[in-house]
């Protein structure tokens, strides 16, 4: 289909009469790629002759299921991305988002097709990995992913994380939990102390579903924990550099592992502590910043936002 | 010794002068290096290949940017929710040029500067037009000549297992 006489298009305002795109080198369009989802991705491969290898060389897989007319499509799509792209880059990146509606779909179909495809991510030993399952919440994440040599950044959002039964991430150097619910505060502190050069952590909305626990074992503290994880309790948390938590409401639970982390993570150069409905924080704050004080050069900062109130800074 | 600069002035391609405070002009990692740069007096930085339509932009893009910055180290280093919200809000106005000339141009102008944030917001704009759509809205909306045989054209819609419609 040649364009002899320029085809003019009318959107809203875009009125094209040239091919600006192709003018652009290989790297620009490919940059261009990489903020897409691979679904599109690879759709543009049909664009022209040009295009078809485009994407090759893009070491980001991007999954996300909201583009998708059913789980079953984008189950199948993600099957056959893992097979056949893998051969043509080294994935760096992988994010696999579930954001949708599961219509309905039994989970056990979706912890099988879950387990499966944490396994193969393992296999392409990518270097980060964001998931977020919100499409299928009340499926737990299969120990495997805790386990996995080459992982550096490690993201995830709306999961649940059970007993694991070892967590070793050697490589790890950052972790951002959202909304993760742990079964007990053991999967916590394991998870943690099973991140030897951990350097970044970010806490928000994480919740602790058996909180109880500590209460009906008589269990003092979180140092129970540590001391019963494979991990050494000398090296917990030493190269933690950066430590924020958002949506910090300052409940029980909370508190406890803030303290807990801020208490071990001796080398903090930044904590970042942000509240986003209005707390009783004085005494809390002020326990806070003092462990904060045993930091060499720490910058902490506590913020409470709360719409219609002014941002105060503490420290 | 050089007494502290606190603006440079940048020459679009048609020549026409444009000041830029210190700070928007940090925005730009070309900019930025020249300015670090001691061995370098900076009088007037010549941008050949951005006209002046196009710099008008740039320079507007980073000294809001700029703005933003200085106002959060004050506030205490951090972007509460409705402060970055406004700042996306902006980023979201100003990229709504027309597609063709402006966006293209403003792309290739935030690269041969090394402004991230831009250039990355341009990107983002591009792949906005592009995600979800066919093949074939893609072409009409971009204006990219379609040089598949039919015989190709066919065989390879049969391997996606799906139409170019």
């Amino acid at each position: 289909m040649a364009n002899s006489v320029p085809e003019r298009h009318e959107r809203g305002s875009e009125i094209i009469r040239s091919d600006r795109l192709s003018n652009l080198s290989d790297d620009l369009l490919r940059h261009i790629l990489s903020f897409l989802p691979t679904n599109d991705v690879i759709a543009t491969s049909l664009l022209s002759r040009r295009w078809i290898l485009l994407w090759i060389g893009l070491p980001i897989l991007h999954f996300d299921d909201s583009s998708f007319r059913s789980p079953e499509s984008f189950f199948q799509f993600v099957e056959s991305a893992l097979n056949f792209l893998p051969n043509f880059n080294h994935i760096q990146i992988c994010r696999l988002k579930g954001r949708g509606a599961n219509f309905g779909l039994g989970p056990d179909k979706i912890i099988s097709w879950v387990k499966e495809v944490i396994n193969k991510l393992n296999e392409l030993q990518v270097d980060e990995l964001e998931l977020c399952f919100t499409s299928w919440s009340g499926i737990s994440l299969p120990s495997t992913i805790f386990n996995c040599s080459t992982l550096k950044v490690l993201k995830l959002k709306d999961v649940k994380v059970n007993t694991l039964s070892s967590v070793n991430l050697p490589s790890l150097k950052v972790l951002h939990l959202e909304s993760v619910i742990f079964l007990e505060f053991h999967c916590l502190v394991m998870l943690l102390s099973g991140c030897p050069l951990l350097e970044e952590l970010k806490l928000s909305s994480f919740a602790i579903y058996d909180y109880h626990q500590m209460k009906t074992k008589g269990i003092k503290s979180l140092e129970h924990y540590l001391v019963s994880s494979n991990h050494p309790s000398s090296t917990f948390l030493v190269t933690l550099k950066k430590f924020s938590v958002d949506q910090f409401k300052g409940l029980g639970c909370e508190y406890k592992v803030v303290r807990f982390i801020m208490k071990h993570a001796k080398a903090l150069k930044t904590i970042s502590i942000i509240c986003r409905a209005s707390v009783n924080s004085s005494m809390m704050l002020a326990k806070l910043y003092s462990l904060a004080t045993r930091c060499e050069d720490c910058r902490f900062l506590f913020r409470v936002l709360v719409p219609c109130m002014k941002n105060w800074r503490f420290g | 010794m050089s007494s502290p600069v606190e603006q440079i002035t940048v020459v679009s391609s048609d020549g026409d002068e444009f000041k830029m405070t210190v700070a928007a002009a940090m925005q730009s990692e070309q900019l930025k290096q020249m300015l670090t740069d001691d061995s370098i007096s900076i009088v007037k930085v010549p941008v050949e290949n951005i006209s002046t339509e196009i710099l008008v932009k740039v320079i507007e893009y980073c000294q809001k940017h700029a703005d933003h910055e200085a106002a959060t180290k004050a506030n205490g280093g951090g972007a509460s929710d409705s402060e970055a919200e406004e700042l996306n809000k902006w980023d979201a106005e100003f990229m709504k040029v027309d597609v063709e000339d402006k966006l293209f141009h403003i792309l290739m102008a935030a690269n041969y500067l090394e402004i991230k944030g831009l250039f990355d917001l341009a990107c983002q704009t591009v792949a906005d037009l592009i995600k979800g759509k066919t093949p074939k809205q893609i072409r009409k909306i971009f204006n990219l000549k379609n040089d598949f045989t039919p015989e190709e054209q066919e065989r390879l819609s049969r391997q996606h297992n799906c139409s170019f419609d």
